[in-house]
């Protein structure tokens, strides 16, 4: 959890146009084909997650609460579709459930990644641009908040707030934007000095059009790629939520609470840990691979070897 | 050990744990005989593994189950249950009478006890760890002694001595202010701390010196009346006692007891199978694998406790649970039954009232026993004059069978007989909607939150909850179900019932045992018809303990799988 | 130098009070009570036996008198009673930071030794096969949950081939100085807790040898005859210190917090035990003392970064 500073880039952008910028990035992007495969498969993962209701409808006839207790913990078989990975302690259909687990992880991920992102870049863009009171001011705020470890802030407002799902992107979504923040924060105090930031003061341009236009879009990419990471953090986080009993709750699937279940029924259900667990190992991974290579790609320095 | 122990489940895992208890094997066949092999030797080590460390080793200020079971280790107490029936039995008591009329109880004490230290046990002891009760601020076990003769007085420093309590050579008498039947058990099994040790923290004259902040609370001396005297604690980790040669029913064969944390299911279930740990209890999901190893063996009993649902009577917006018809519908129309035997594998006792079926003062007879029957629930709904709407669920002038049921995630068991109860009420055209909340704010929601209608009643605000109880030994239930208690109490439900009151009120002032047990027979039977809880299930303690350890005799009450400690031994 | 570190120290003091000043309130404004609690689970607690204890707990105080009174036992370093355990919080403290001290320091070090050569291979050979099969080898230990990653551990080394314990630091009954008993037992939860680092370090070294490896210095060392390797661990070590001070910074949170997970998992017994179940339980006196120790490091940490920062880059010092 602790791990957003070490993930920050470690070089700047200079003021290369856009255009190029990701022409090149593409070209680059496009001979790496580990980064390819990982990207396609998260692809999947979204698609499946958006089809969900279509194939728990047409295809499985299960919506991922129904219940057949008197044939609990089935096997996996072929001969229903509903149950190709079996079902679970009180007979429903895992792999209906673990399709909405996709859709429920996945959006926690990438719902509090961007409250991270948003609230990163809004609170560092204007710390770097208008300094004074205002950067001290948050400077304090944002040492505070980091200063408190991550877990008491999770455990404490994760007690407060009850855990609903709504309560949970909210709460992950607040812990990690003060890494964000300070590292936007360094990339604008270096790129309000550029020539380019003067010249645009120079006639005129107003402070926000200065920000949005040109600091963001160059701070921009890189706040990505720490995003792409920080979505795997936040599933990851959500299944350790989940083994203490403070994650997403029942009926509603996620992969960590899944798992978590399936780990405690080890000796009944040996065969619905796999499912979940290998669905949260692909999906943190190709996040991690996607964020790397596209650094790779972004990265002007970087020659080809 | 006078005390409703609800599930302590802000751990998880303890809330098995709380129920240590009863009837070996009543339910199981499976339990596997315990083969004697050979003859008891003496030496050797016992390790008992558990989800939860203790938290402090002191009778007063204890008020967790991992505490008691350490703590129960190195202290004794006058009385001790059976562990078949619940019924009190001798212990450092050779003899104990109550009177007829509830008020005065004698104890005559065994010839030649005394401490590990040699120092000879006395009525002095019982009457200074009465007297630390009363005086302490951080306790919540006053109730065991506050009706004694001048026991208040004490605690609050007007009197400085308790005029109940009379000691006469190896006779104790206590004399109390009003009829207290449940006290024989609740007094009698409380441990006593050696008055040796623990007597420099009180004085009679200042009512502000207490033990509260005593080191020994939670270093406890090499003074002890148990088995085991203590030796070490490595918090989190385990907690070590030694043989205490001077037991008074016999020297212990085995050299040491450990108490060794383990907090997570899985881990613990293995470490039982590597022989790390000697002696766990464990949870459903663990059952069938350990049930196949080969080096343990099994021991299944029913506890004094059960998990059930309550119907929150003082709900705007469920005023259909103050209507008989709904309740036992909600009873009919969920196969406990089932959830027993698919997700506790038939390791428990479906329950229809509150009283435990092992214990004495249980009877089945005349108890309906709501077995499983949807179309008999329906029947019950509508003849209140519900009538199903356009979406399935019954309704009544507008007023929608449907209702929040809440219970908190950290109790995989209580989860799972959520989800069921949600679709197989679903299935009976009643909607009720899961919700979750953390232990300590379900608590706050329980005991402390106000219905925005029937708040001033005593009202809370939940529709209904999946919780448990773990119960004392004595079936006194007067803090869970007299009216007295809807407000503020642990009738959290807002049930009352005149007939139920008067029962109750019986099974603490008739002491006689026929007529406790007619009290409590009748409190069940109100109870069984009105069905304010959906009264669940009790699940059975599921014990298993390694081959190599030998001489145990667990059961449901009493000492539970601590039972003649003295006679473990190790097989080499 | 000196008034730069003064100023930094002095910048520390209103966020430690920050801190305490926000786990208070979020602590005490959040439902669930210590007594409530204790009543729940009690027969028959009498009104003074709860007027009683919440006066023992000094919670009949008003909020801003309790935490004004924290902070005055504090300015002592008193850190109360536990509620719950009815032992000094500092004595519990005591009991637990060595343990998880020593898991991390251990782990710390396995991450360091895997995670900087493994960065650095990769780069070398980037694009190749080697530096995919790094890549993904890297973080996929980190992209297990961990505590599966714990259950498979004790399934298959302790339960299967019985080669490590399933957990606790010492086998019950052996010298706490049997150093080779205490190295099995730590094999488990360390690896487990390194996985992260291991995925860090290694991702860290990459990006910063490739940037070395872009380099024109490195081909003049190369001219000069020094050997590649050493030249690239040299360049690559130097240019990545600052990125690692950082994240050892954040590490030392995670060090004094303990990972709780693998804590719970491997029956550790470390902080983050003792701060979870302090934290369900509403022990509050715990959870406030563990939040400013870690809190007060972290702040330290920071600071002792900056002063890296500022050795290594003047400009930093204004």
């Amino acid at each position: 959890m602790a791990t957003a500073e070490a993930t920050a880039p470690a070089f700047t952008l200079t003021q290369a146009t856009n255009a190029s910028l990701w022409a090149n990035a593409w070209y680059r992007l496009k001979k790496d084909r580990l980064t390819i495969a990982a990207a396609v498969m998260l692809l999947t993962f979204v698609v499946l997650a958006l089809l969900a209701d279509v194939l728990a409808q047409n295809l499985f006839h299960k919506s991922y609460t129904d219940q057949d207790l008197l044939n609990n913990y089935e096997k996996p078989t072929l001969a229903d579709p509903a149950y190709w990975f079996g079902g679970d302690e009180i007979g429903r259909s895992q792999i209906v459930r673990l399709l909405y687990g996709a859709r429920v992880s996945l959006a926690v991920g990438f719902g509090a990644a961007f409250i991270n992102l948003t609230l990163g870049i809004l609170v560092g863009l204007s710390m770097g641009y208008f300094r004074g009171w205002f950067d001290d001011l948050m400077q304090f705020v944002v040492t505070t908040l980091n200063a408190i470890p991550g877990l008491y802030l999770l455990l404490i407002v994760a007690v407060f707030f009850g855990p609903s799902p709504v309560a949970l992107v909210l709460i992950l979504g607040s812990l990690n934007w003060p890494g964000n923040a300070l590292y936007v924060r360094g990339q604008t105090l270096s790129l309000r000095e550029r020539d380019f930031v003067t010249a645009a003061r120079v006639i005129g341009v107003n402070s926000a059009t200065i920000m949005f236009r040109h600091i963001l879009r160059n701070v921009l990419p890189l706040v990505f790629i720490v995003s792409a990471i920080d979505v795997g953090q936040i599933i990851l986080t959500e299944s350790a939520l989940s083994f203490l009993g403070l994650g997403i709750q029942q009926p509603l699937p996620s992969w960590g609470n899944m798992l978590t279940h399936a780990a405690q029924d080890l000796s009944r259900g040996p065969w619905l840990v796999w499912a979940p667990g290998a669905a949260i190992f692909v999906t943190v991974l190709c996040l991690y691979l996607v964020g790397d290579g596209l650094r790779d790609a972004l990265d002007p320095r970087l020659k080809e070897s | 050990m006078g005390s409703f122990r609800s599930y302590y489940a802000g751990v998880k895992f303890l809330a098995v744990f709380a129920l240590l208890a009863l009837v070996i094997g009543a339910c199981s066949p499976s339990a596997a005989p315990q083969t004697s092999a050979g003859t008891p030797v003496a030496g050797g080590r016992v390790i008992v593994g558990s989800f939860a460390d203790a938290k402090v080793l002191n009778p007063i200020l204890n008020n967790d189950v991992p505490s008691q079971d350490v703590l129960n280790r190195l202290y004794e107490s006058l009385v001790q249950t059976d562990t078949k029936t619940g019924q009190p039995m001798p212990r450092l008591a050779e003899k104990f009478d109550a009177s007829p009329d509830g008020k005065t109880f004698t104890f005559t004490l065994r010839d030649g006890l005394v401490w590990s230290d040699g120092t000879p046990f006395s009525g002095d002891d019982f009457k200074f760890t009465v007297q630390a009760t009363m005086r302490s601020k951080a306790t919540t076990r006053k109730s065991n002694f506050q009706d004694i003769v001048g026991a208040t007085d004490y605690g609050s420093g007007k009197a400085t001595d308790i005029a109940g309590i009379v000691i006469n050579g190896k006779t104790i008498t206590v004399n109390f202010a009003k009829a207290s039947c449940p006290a024989l058990v609740n007094m009698g099994t409380f441990r006593i701390l050696p008055k040796s040790v623990f007597g420099k923290y009180l004085d009679a004259n200042d009512a502000t010196k207490n033990l509260d902040n005593a080191p020994e609370n939670t270093s406890p001396p090499p003074v002890a009346m148990g088995a085991f005297v203590f030796k070490e604690w490595k918090p989190n980790d385990h907690i070590t006692l030694v043989r205490n040669d001077k037991f008074f029913l016999g020297k212990p064969l085995l050299d040491e007891w450990v108490y060794k944390i383990v907090p997570d299911g899985n881990a613990l279930a293995a470490a039982e199978k590597t022989g790390e740990v000697d002696y766990v209890t464990v949870e459903p999901p663990y059952l069938e694998d350990l049930k196949k190893q080969s080096n343990l063996s099994f021991f299944s009993y029913l506890s004094p406790g059960y998990t059930f649902i309550g119907w929150n009577e003082l709900h705007s917006g469920n005023e259909f649970f103050q209507d008989k018809n709904v309740r036992q519908a909600l009873t009919y129309g969920l196969d406990m039954q089932q959830v027993i035997d698919k997700i506790y594998l038939g390791e428990g006792k479906k329950m229809v009232a509150h009283t435990p079926p092992i214990s004495w003062a249980y009877n089945a007879a005349g108890l309906n026993t709501y077995n499983f029957d949807a179309a008999k629930a329906e029947q019950l709904i509508q003849a209140s004059g519900y009538t199903k709407g356009a979406d399935g669920i019954y309704q009544k002038g507008g007023q929608k069978l449907e209702f929040d049921l809440w219970t908190h995630p950290d109790n995989p068991t209580r989860v799972t007989l959520q989800q069921v109860a949600v679709e197989q009420y679903k299935k009976i055209g009643v909607n009720a909607i899961p919700k979750q909340e953390a232990f300590p704010a379900l608590v706050d929601r329980l005991t402390k939150s106000k219905d925005a209608k029937y708040g001033d009643q005593g009202g809370h605000d939940f529709g209904a909850v999946i919780i448990g109880w773990s119960l004392t030994d004595d079936p006194d239930a007067y803090s869970i179900w007299h009216s007295s208690q809807a407000a503020g109490g642990l009738d959290f439900i807002g049930y009352k019932n005149p007939a139920v009151d008067k029962a109750l009120e019986d099974g603490r002032t008739l002491c006689g045992t026929d007529q406790r047990k007619a009290a409590y027979q009748n409190f069940d039977k109100q109870l069984n018809d009105d069905q304010p809880y959906n009264f669940g299930f009790a699940g059975n303690t599921l014990l298993f303990v390694n081959k190599r350890v030998q001489g145990l005799a667990p059961g449901s009450f009493g000492l539970r799988g601590f039972t003649d400690l003295q006679k473990w031994w190790i097989q080499q | 130098m000196g008034r730069f570190i003064l100023r930094r120290l002095l910048q520390g003091i209103p966020t430690l009070f920050g801190v305490t000043l926000i786990s208070f309130a979020l602590w005490r404004f959040s439902p669930g009570d210590p007594v409530s609690r204790l009543v729940f689970g009690a027969q028959n607690v009498t009104a003074e036996e709860i007027a009683a204890l919440r006066h023992f707990y000094g919670l009949d105080q008003s909020l801003p008198e309790q935490y004004l009174s924290w902070l005055g036992r504090i300015a002592h370093l008193d850190f109360g009673q536990s509620f719950l355990y009815h032992r000094p919080v500092t004595d519990m403290i005591m009991s637990a930071l060595p343990n998880t001290l020593q898991l991390a320091l251990v782990s710390l070090t396995i991450a360091l030794v895997i995670g900087i050569p493994l960065g650095v291979i990769a780069a070398r050979s980037r694009g190749s096969f080697i530096d995919q099969v790094v890549r993904v080898f890297g973080v996929a230990g980190h992209a297990i949950p961990s505590f599966w990653f714990g259950y498979l551990f004790i399934l298959v080394f302790a339960v299967q081939f019985g080669l490590f314990p399933v957990g606790g630091m010492l086998t019950i009954g052996k010298s706490e100085l049997d150093v080779a008993d205490r190295l099995r037992h730590l094999v488990g939860p360390a690896i487990a807790l390194s996985l992260a680092g291991i995925a860090n370090y290694s991702r860290l070294m990459r990006t910063e040898t490739l940037d070395i490896l872009g380099q024109d210095f490195i081909r003049a060392a190369q001219a000069k005859g020094l050997r590649p390797r050493t030249v690239l661990y040299v360049h690559a070590l130097r240019n990545a210190l600052l990125p690692i001070i950082t994240a050892l910074g954040g590490l030392l949170a995670v060090l004094v917090s303990g990972s709780l997970v693998i804590e719970q998992v491997f029956a550790w017994p470390g902080m983050g035990r003792m701060i979870y179940e302090a934290a369900v339980s509403k022990d509050y006196p715990i959870v406030m003392a563990a939040v400013f120790i870690s809190g007060f490091l972290l702040v330290i940490s920071y600071i002792a970064r900056d002063i890296a920062y500022g050795v290594a880059d003047p400009r930093v010092r204004r």
